[in-house]
């Protein structure tokens, strides 16, 4: 079976010149042109690899796109860019793309580039199952599962009464062993989680910080601006506006 | 005044930036064109003149540009004058031919984006080949309605243009890529072939 690639770029010209290359080295490949195709098409086109153009009709969407995939998907993504600026460097690097190719291009840089990042994909994989069984010693099986659990609920208001009712464990027992095991409180932990994620897209999108505080589980701005000030010391507003150009 | 230094200093960096990124996506576009040739097969008339057109469309597109902010301190867009470049461009093509007659109708105040008259410009370069190929004469007609740019063309040899993408199917690939680029639309008559553009 073909390996499958989503190419995410709004100029025609270059789309269609890389899916000709694709075609041409073997793989199967469809093309999108903005944000909502390509979160779309994650689930009916299911791509092995994305390669990514940094500007698409709005500056920087493809950065958001980068950052959505960091956080939601563990589908690897090469940007394409002109940009070599170490502004725009700096900033795509956070979102933890497995590589980057540089405007223009050549045949050989987007299958050596793709090759390559198909190749650490599953090299991380083979990783990844002895990580696994590495981690079960590091973690009980309760305390896993209520990690898990924040990870995938990292949207929603998390509550210490639902850890513990994932967990399986006594209140008393759950909060103790968290503790030993992870090293901070459960609160502590997914406080830490939600702050990690709300900088992120304050660095790397242009989400208005209402809708931050709605996607990382907060009913009210003030609220979510409240807890960040206690966590970072700093505002959400401050912080964007330090750390984006 | 040491902040008015600083200030004018981040955006001629700024501007650098773009004008760098925006000169590699250009290279791109060349280079995608000559891939896409190849993939193909697209057969040019000349294939030289079309690679050379092309870099002289995007020689000319700079020096308009350069040429249009010269004065200000800053330029704070990229839209140049329409009329200015295509005319330009237009001279260059026929400075090789007499055989591309044009007429610029009601532009002469219109701006448009320097990506958007470079494509335009690339577009011209390959109805130009379809002329040699056909060894004939092009009729080019400018105008503009309602946000739109309309270009006619028209070539003597052909009786009906509605045949147009039938006579030229083997080469029409790039020529179509180009007008999606543009969000451009076809329309096929009798006497000519027009295309729109929303490129205002």
């Amino acid at each position: 079976m073909k390996t499958k690639i989503l190419i995410v770029e709004d100029d025609k010209i270059v789309s269609f010149e890389i899916q000709s290359i694709l075609n041409q080295n073997g793989f199967d490949s469809t093309i999108c042109e903005s944000y909502n195709c390509c979160i779309k098409n994650l689930d009916t086109f299911k791509p092995e690899l994305i390669l990514l153009d940094i500007d698409l009709s709005k500056k920087y969407e493809g950065i958001q796109i980068g950052s959505y995939l960091n956080s939601k998907s563990k589908i690897p993504f090469i940007y394409i860019t002109g940009y070599t600026d170490t502004e725009t460097l700096k900033r795509i690097q956070t979102t933890k793309p497995v590589a980057y190719l540089s405007k223009p291009f050549r045949e050989i840089d987007v299958i050596g580039n793709i090759e390559l990042a198909l190749y650490n994909k599953k090299a991380s994989f083979d990783d990844i199952g002895n990580y696994e069984v590495e981690e079960a010693s590091i973690y009980s099986k309760p305390i896993k599962r209520a990690l898990e659990y924040i990870d995938t609920n990292i949207n929603q208001e998390i509550k210490t009464d639902e850890l513990i009712r994932v967990s399986g464990w006594s209140k008393f027992h759950f909060i103790r062993e968290f503790g030993k095991e992870v090293g901070k409180t459960p609160y502590q932990y997914v406080l830490d989680e939600k702050m990690k994620l709300a900088s992120s897209k304050l660095k790397n999108t242009y989400q208005t910080i209402k809708e931050i505080a709605f996607d990382i589980g907060y009913t009210s701005n003030s609220s979510f601006t409240n807890a960040f000030v206690k966590h970072s010391g700093i505002s959400p507003s401050s912080f964007r506006k330090k750390y984006c150009r | 005044m040491t902040n008015n230094l600083n200030e004018n200093s981040d955006g001629l960096k700024e501007i650098l930036d773009k004008t760098l990124h925006r000169f590699k996506n250009n290279l791109q576009t060349q280079l995608s064109l000559m891939n896409i040739q190849s993939a193909t097969n697209r057969l040019y008339f000349d294939d030289r003149k079309v690679i050379v057109d092309r870099i002289f469309a995007l020689t000319y597109l700079y020096d308009v540009f350069y040429r249009t902010n010269k004065e200000e301190a800053l330029p704070s867009d990229t839209l140049i004058s329409f009329q200015f470049y295509v005319l330009q461009f237009l001279q260059y093509l026929k400075s090789s031919t007499s055989e591309i007659d044009f007429e610029l109708t009601g532009i002469s105040h219109l701006k448009a984006d320097v990506d958007d008259l470079l494509i335009l410009a690339y577009i011209l370069v390959e109805i130009n080949d379809f002329r040699m190929s056909l060894n004939d004469r092009m009729v080019l007609d400018f105008s503009h309605n309602s946000k739109k740019i309309s270009l006619k063309f028209s070539f003597d040899s052909i009786k009906n243009h509605e045949k147009f993408p039938d006579l030229f199917e083997k080469q029409f690939k790039i020529f179509d890529l180009l007008v999606k680029q543009l969000k451009g639309k076809f329309d096929y008559k009798k006497k000519f072939v027009r295309l729109s553009f929303p490129i205002l």
